[in-house]
């Protein structure tokens, strides 16, 4: 059959070319990197469409003619060869694989550099390396791949949000996200859900299909993010999407399917233990018999004997297993006219909590039409459309696994008539009412299209102009329902509301290239881009409802609110580069960009953003070139001004607000103060760096360090309350982040049988804030900013142990003193360090406790090739950090009706002294629970991010079943963390994205361990 | 063909360059063209009719946070004096549950902040009033109008921060920062010292008088300040002031008035029952597409509400029999232990009392029988006595004079219980120690940490925090 096939195509070319004298060419094309027959190696006649490919064993067989010059061979991940024919009928082609030459092209902002003339400090991820690993997003990608990137995914709620650091974060009060630009297009990133959940936000990015990346370029330091301005501070994020390729059509078939899991539960008390644990809680506060059925804890009649109550295990209720499923096809081919790769494909995930779900359709068509020899049309658009079934969490006594934590396990499940079991003191809901019975939506739907014109005037200037819009609309609907705490007081209360993006961007740039004399390599480019955001909302909720099954807003009696925004932003630009390359050795670059933003204050509409980067390619120098283990070795610096300007729209102006309504009447109050001068944030960047490729790239090493001076940082400058306003945004403060990030890759063997390659990164920054203009305040639960300190900083109180005895409470710092000694420092409660010494315990006695945001992190990667399996490990790690634990302040608070973990077994009591663990009392009078380290813990974790498995069956199988690869695997995600931390997930964020108050955990929906099965197919 | 071809896209690719240069000149506009959809310029904002009574009633939406009579200011002086206990998870709440509360709860500080932007607002409209020529706006009445609310607003700041430890109008009692004019640039927003108490009064009475002498400055609906507002606001001033005979000249114009009457032994749930009744001289509106979270911070999770406060059994003990106010504020049907005088959970509307004319009845009766002779103690025992007979209650007959002020007291707690006057009244008569505070200095609140550190000390914490 492959035979015929073949001769199917030669068939076909020939009724094409139809000339006469022909012959045939055969061959074998290797790899020259272990010296392997490639299959499915496009071979083609040079300035000929079509052609064929390689068979598995790399052999090929073509008809030419005497017009015919050349063969010409390409495959991904090799550099193309072109054949000159000669007498000979048998050529045999050894390709270069591509991934480590220095002439490969590498994408920079508004074009393309080789990658040997680099200056800049910039890292990529190809699709290869993110094949195998269920990911869900682009982000999530990054994670561990690349030194200097810190990827946190916030929890693991399906479409949840998730936060990118590149070199720490400089912002306090703007945005901290590096600039995602898709296909040259820079996107809408964030979060668009008008509705809160408590603390999880959603991801727009996440409508990105990542099996449609080809590669992700992430640009570090000034010299590759300055031509982006005003938007560069952050660093940027390339992410190019794979197109057409000049081959026969192929057409990939990609599946896989798993389950996903908790990795960790926590043990909580069991019913009896929690009623228990009440009696000697609200004994301990009203002294006497009082106990659990004391009035003073709560209105109504309750049992206080642990026997008459039941255990309910709530987590074993939310958690559950839940599929994850992916399909995708694709298709990629074209000539050497036009080329095109579309796709296609579907995600649907389930969540570990009950209730919670994502599902993504998307597709994508990428075309690119060289129209004449001078002018290339391309095309890139992609749709997408998700649901996200959301869930309250965190900070939320709604919540599904905040409920499950805060909620005693004395409650049942349900009651005997079927309807939901609740704690009558308590304002938690059974977690599992919202799960089961509200309705809490979000749509988005996203379409990304860019149309672009490229015009070679010569073969050294080029005109590119490219017009792009991206158009994102999202909806949230929510329902709860009357068989739920919170829909039960209003009859049902359902919210609406819908909102779009649209942006608007127009790129041009020109291009010159030439290198003169063999010896100066020069590359110009000079730009103008204009782009426009219109953001629209609108936001509608009503309650009472005519039962549960109606849940349009039409039938709410009670309409509550009815409301519309909208805001825009313009940023109008110039930018310019100019790269100059002598002999390849020496490389000086130049690039500046003027940005024009309505966002910035009328005095300081205009801002410039210039870098200076150079490098000096030592191995070209005739001292190391015949040092033969030297491969490559290059030392570049850059330094420039970068700027952040996501400060929001029109925070520069005076205003005046509407609906300040009273009485059915509109009102109208001032709501914000102007300020001329307000304008972006300010970073001035310096970056050192080393390349270094021993043995012929096998070993590569790259070190950067790095400064970042972040000055007129936007925040709001305090104002005193009694002059009606609390702050004014001005440009104040100072950041600082160093670092340093090492970068090494090694193929370890390479034998034809056994290859095991490895790639290991490891960055650490050092974040400061330098200068806060006002006061130091509080953020978070227990986050703390302050000058001298690290963004992210934990304050609190330190703890020194437990008081034993009156008399040793009498003999220290005072703590807490009423008349009454009930409700006054007993033993068993915890004793507080007195840090100012002045023998009283109050707020002066905090102190910095730890910090939430990393010292080191990094990836560790592992790839074994034995005969036809594929084994990777990819390990991931960060240390340095502490994470608050705001879960245990709940969870072992002891002090009221939350539910409470199994830790508390351990509670001081006059025969159980010798524990960490304070004493039970209601009220909490010493304060126990107050931010203090004890609920700090160390959150370092090494984690087993993926274990992917492959097999691709060999030519018998392929050719048995006439297709040109299948590749079978199965893999393993967060397969185990290692960690000290007690909490269910140390990597977490209840705040999702966070600037202020990172690294802390308070009910947050863990992530998952999820097993997949996978298959690939290539027709 | 091809060569047309080739020509054409040239063509049109000139065309292309044309638009693109043309798109270069009309950006600079495009930065300029991006305008707040939802705001107005502030400049100007203020400079017709139509958006001065906009702004009027941005003055009253002030009040209507729930930072302030939304919830909070009231809630916290029941909650601070012990007609409430917390029984929620808010720790800043059961910091004023206890009566230990920090510099830094943010409630305090949200109350604060909350009632300097009202006076703001205030002072914003009362600038911009006098600019306006059309004759459509009865500029007198306006100004009246905003100037009875920022002197209750001033007097309001006044009761949880300044006085002394040992209640109001006494020698050295300490006032809050006082600022009349709009803050419209940053330097417009220099700290100001705290004035003193006297001081305060001293600028909220010439507010009231203000308006109290506009001769267009009528009454008006039950919802609005009028002329009535003012001088049951001043009353009450004046009380505090322990300036009787002038609180009782107050209270009498503004029962002498008969436009207010007192509901039926019967009708009393009415009062909040129904809305705007008879008996209310000021009632802030809420409705459901303006709502509060009282009700909700009330309510048991079962009846969907945060169950963060509910009545103390003291104040249900404090009822004598028979009290047709018990259940009122004591519910013994679900939702247990709560008030009947929130209940509107589904629409959050439940309007909030202000003033209504039983507190003029129990301000006349403490006014006259403080001013000691033996026909005022019986002309004030016979208004409390008015209050006790609606209630449901057999009159009290003549007893002493401290007797008397007791079950004044007494009876505030229970007449104006969940109605925001209980903290205020035990400093008032200077038994914050009843409820077990033993440092005398938290009778008054803190300022706000922020304020003072903003301030540099300028505006200054109160003695003992």
């Amino acid at each position: 059959m492959k035979k015929l096939l073949q001769s199917l195509f030669v068939l076909v070319f020939i009724a094409f070319t139809a000339v006469a004298q022909e012959r045939t060419i055969t061959g074998v094309v290797t790899s020259q990197v272990d010296g392997l027959p490639i299959p499915g190696v496009s071979v083609r006649i040079k300035g000929s469409p079509g052609g064929i490919v390689t068979s598995s064993n790399g052999k090929y067989s073509l008809t030419v003619n005497s017009k015919s010059t050349g063969l010409e061979f390409s495959y991904v991940g090799f550099i193309s060869q072109t054949v000159s024919l000669t007498n000979t009928n048998v050529i045999n082609v050894s390709l270069q694989s591509s991934s480590r030459d220095l002439d490969e092209l590498v994408v920079v902002g508004y074009g393309t550099q080789k990658k040997g003339s680099l200056t800049g400090a910039q890292g990529s991820v190809s699709s290869s390396d993110i094949q195998n690993t269920p990911i869900l997003n682009p982000q999530q990608g990054l994670q561990g791949r690349v030194a200097g990137v810190q990827v946190t995914q916030a929890s693991g709620t399906p479409g949840g949000g998730i936060s990118i650091n590149i070199r720490g974060a400089s912002s306090i009060s703007g945005s901290n996200q590096p600039l995602y630009v898709i296909d040259g297009i820079p996107v809408n990133t964030g979060s668009y859900t008008q509705v809160g959940a408590g603390g999880q936000l959603t991801n727009s990015l996440g409508d990105i299909s990542p099996s449609d990346i080809e590669s992700m370029e992430i640009l570090k330091d000034a010299a590759a993010t300055a031509i982006y301005g005003s938007r560069g501070a952050n660093g940027v994020v390339l992410i190019n999407t794979k197109r057409g390729l000049n081959q026969n059509t192929k057409i990939g078939v990609n599946v896989y399917s798993g389950i996903q899991e908790v990795a960790k539960t926590l043990p909580t008390l069991t019913g009896p233990e929690y009623i228990q644990l009440m009696n000697d809680a609200v004994n301990a506060r009203y002294g006497g018999t009082a106990n659990y059925s004391d009035s003073r804890i709560g209105g109504g009649v309750r049992s206080a004997n642990p026997n008459d109550y039941p255990t309910t295990n709530w987590q074993d209720l939310i958690f559950e297993t839940a599929p994850i499923t992916n399909y995708e096809i694709n298709a990629r081919g074209g000539n050497d006219k036009t080329k095109f790769a579309i796709s296609s494909s579907f995600f649907d995930q389930k969540g570990v909590v009950i209730g919670s779900g994502y599902k993504r359709f998307s597709g994508r068509l990428n075309l690119d039409n060289q129209a004449t020899d001078k002018l290339k049309l391309t095309l890139s658009t992609s749709f997408s459309s998700s649901v996200n079934n959301r869930l309250n969490n965190d900070n939320n006594i709604n919540g599904t696994v905040s409920g499950a934590f805060l909620l005693g396990s004395h409650v049942p499940a349900y009651n005997a008539n079927g309807t939901y079991g609740r704690d009558a003191i308590s304002s938690v809901d059974n977690p599992l009412a919202g799960a089961n019975e509200n309705t809490f939506k979000f749509y988005s739907n996203r379409l990304l299209a860019s149309g672009g014109a490229e015009y070679k005037f010569t073969p050294e200037l080029t005109f590119k102009s490219q017009a792009s819009v991206d158009y994102f609309t999202s909806k949230d609907r929510t329902f709860l329902s009357t068989l739920t705490n919170a829909g039960s007081g209003s009859g049902g209360s359902a919210t609406e509301g819908q909102n779009q993006e649209v942006n608007y961007i127009f790129d041009n740039t020109l291009n010159y290239a030439k290198v003169f004399g063999g010896i100066h390599s020069v590359n110009l480019l000079a730009g103008f881009s204009y782009q426009e955001s219109n953001y629209e909302n609108i936001l509608a909720s009503a309650t009472g409802f005519p039962g549960n099954d109606i849940r349009r807003l039409s039938a709410g009696s009670v309409r509550t609110t009815a409301t519309s925004g909208g805001t825009s932003n313009a940023l109008e630009s110039y930018f310019a580069r100019a790269n100059y390359s002598y002999k390849g050795k020496y490389i000086f670059q130049a690039s500046g960009r003027l940005d024009g933003s309505s966002r910035f204050g009328s005095e300081k509409r205009y801002g410039f953003f210039p870098a200076v980067s150079g490098a000096w390619r030592m191995s070209e120098e005739s001292f190391l070139k015949n040092v033969k283990a030297i491969s490559d070795l290059k030392i570049r610096a850059s330094y420039g001004i970068v700027g952040n300007q996501e400060i929001g729209n029109f925070t520069s102006l005076p205003l005046v607000g509407g609906g300040s309504n009273y009485l059915q009447n509109p009102g109208l109050a001032p709501t914000q103060l102007g300020n001329v001068n307000l304008t972006w944030e300010n970073t001035a960047a310096l970056d050192l760096g080393l390349d270094l490729g021993l043995f012929n790239n096998r070993l590569t090493l790259n070190v950067d360090v790095y400064q970042k001076k972040t000055s007129d940082l936007l925040l709001g400058k305090p104002l005193v309350g009694s002059s009606g306003f609390t702050t004014i945004q001005s440009n104040l403060g100072k950041t600082e982040n160093k670092g340093l990030e090492v970068a090494l890759t090694g193929v370890i063997f390479n034998k034809k049988d056994f290859s095991w390659t490895t790639n290991f990164n490891i960055s650490l920054n050092k974040n400061k804030i330098v200068e806060l203009s006002g006061n130091p305040f509080a953020a978070g639960f227990a986050s703390w900013v302050e000058a001298g300190q690290s963004l992210g900083a934990f304050r609190g109180y330190r703890v020194l142990g437990i008081f034993q005895s009156a008399a040793e409470i009498a003999a220290s710092p005072v703590q807490a003193v009423t008349a009454s000694p009930l409700t006054s420092t007993a033993p068993g409660d915890i004793k507080f360090a007195d840090l100012n010494g002045d023998g009283v315990i109050n707020s002066l006695d905090q102190e910095i406790i730890g910090k939430g945001v990393p010292t080191y992190q990094g990836g560790f990667t592992n790839n074994f090739k034995y005969k036809n399996f594929d084994l990777s490990v990819f390990l991931q790690y960060q240390g340095g950090n502490q994470i608050y634990s705001n879960t245990r302040s709940f969870g072992e608070g002891m002090n009221s009706v939350f539910g409470q973990l199994a830790t508390t077994l351990d509670r001081w009591t006059p025969t159980n002294t010798n524990t960490t663990v304070p004493r039970a009392v209601y009220q909490d009078p010493n304060n126990n629970r107050r931010v203090s380290d004890r609920f700090l813990e160390d959150g370092d974790f090494l984690r087993i991010k993926n274990v992917s498995l492959s097999y691709n069956f060999g030519p018998k199988v392929l050719n048995a079943l006439k297709v040109s690869a299948i590749k079978l695997y199965a893999s393993a995600q967060n397969l185990y963390t290692f960690t000290n931390y007690s909490g269910l997930d140390p990597e977490v964020s209840t705040f999702s994205v966070t600037n202020t108050a990172p690294g802390t955990d308070f009910l947050t929906y863990p992530q998952a361990r999820t097993y997949t099965f996978g298959l690939n197919l290539t027709f | 063909m091809n060569l047309d071809m080739r020509t054409y896209i040239k063509y049109k690719y000139l065309t292309y360059l044309f638009a693109a240069s043309a798109v270069f000149s009309s950006c600079k506009k495009e930065l300029e063209a991006q305008k707040p959809q939802a705001s107005l310029d502030a400049a100007g904002a203020f400079t017709n009719v139509a958006s001065v009574r906009a702004g009027l009633f941005g003055v009253y939406n002030s009040l209507q946070s729930g930072n302030y009579y939304g919830l909070q200011y009231n809630a916290f002086a029941e909650l601070g004096g012990g007609n409430l206990i917390h029984v929620g998870t808010f720790p800043t709440y059961a910091q004023i549950a206890n009566n230990q509360i920090l510099t830094d709860n943010v409630n305090i500080s949200d109350m604060y902040n909350t009632i300097y932007n009202g006076i703001n607002n205030a002072n914003t409209m009362i600038a911009a009033v006098p600019n306006i020529t059309d004759a459509a706006l009865d500029k007198d009445a306006t100004l009246a109008e905003l100037r009875t609310l920022r002197g209750l607003m001033y007097f309001d700041l006044l009761r949880y921060f300044g006085g002394s430890n040992d209640g109001y109008g006494k020698a050295n009692g300490v006032g809050v920062s006082l600022k009349l004019t709009p803050t419209l640039t940053e330097s417009d927003a220099t700290p100001i010292a705290r004035n003193t108490e006297a001081q305060v009064y001293t600028q909220i009475l010439a507010d009231l008088d203000f308006a109290i002498a506009a001769p267009t400055f009528a009454n008006r609906i039950t919802n609005r300040a009028g002329k009535d507002v003012a001088n049951a606001i001043k009353a009450r001033v004046q009380l505090y002031r322990e300036q009787w005979a002038e609180a009782e000249a107050l209270a009498t114009t503004v029962i002498g008035s008969a436009r207010y009457s007192l509901l039926t032994t019967a009708n009393y749930g009415n009062i909040w029952a129904a809305k705007n009744s008879a008996e209310s001289i000021f009632e802030l509106d809420y409705n459901s597409a303006d709502q509060n979270s009282i009700a909700f911070y009330y309510y048991t999770t079962a009846a969907g509400g945060r169950n963060e406060i509910s009545s103390s059994n003291a104040l249900n003990t404090a009822h004598e029999a028979n009290d047709v106010r018990q259940a009122i504020n004591f519910t013994t049907v679900a939702p247990l232990s709560k008030t009947r005088k929130f209940t509107r959970i589904a629409t959050g509307d439940d309007n909030v009392i202000l003033f209504r004319l039983a507190e003029m009845y129990l301000i006349r009766a403490e006014a006259r029988v403080r001013q000691g002779s033996a026909q005022k103690i019986a002309d004030g025992l016979a208004d409390l006595n008015v209050i006790r007979v609606r209630a449901g209650l057999t009159p009290l007959v003549s007893v002493s004079q401290a007797a008397v002020l007791t079950a004044i007291l007494a009876e505030r707690r229970i007449e104006l219980a969940h109605e925001g006057h209980r903290w205020f009244d035990l400093r008032r008569f200077n038994l914050t120690s009843t409820l077990g505070i033993s440092q005398a200095y938290r009778a008054l609140y803190p300022i706000p940490q922020r304020e003072v550190l903003t301030s540099g000390n300028i505006i200054a914490q109160n003695t003992g925090y």
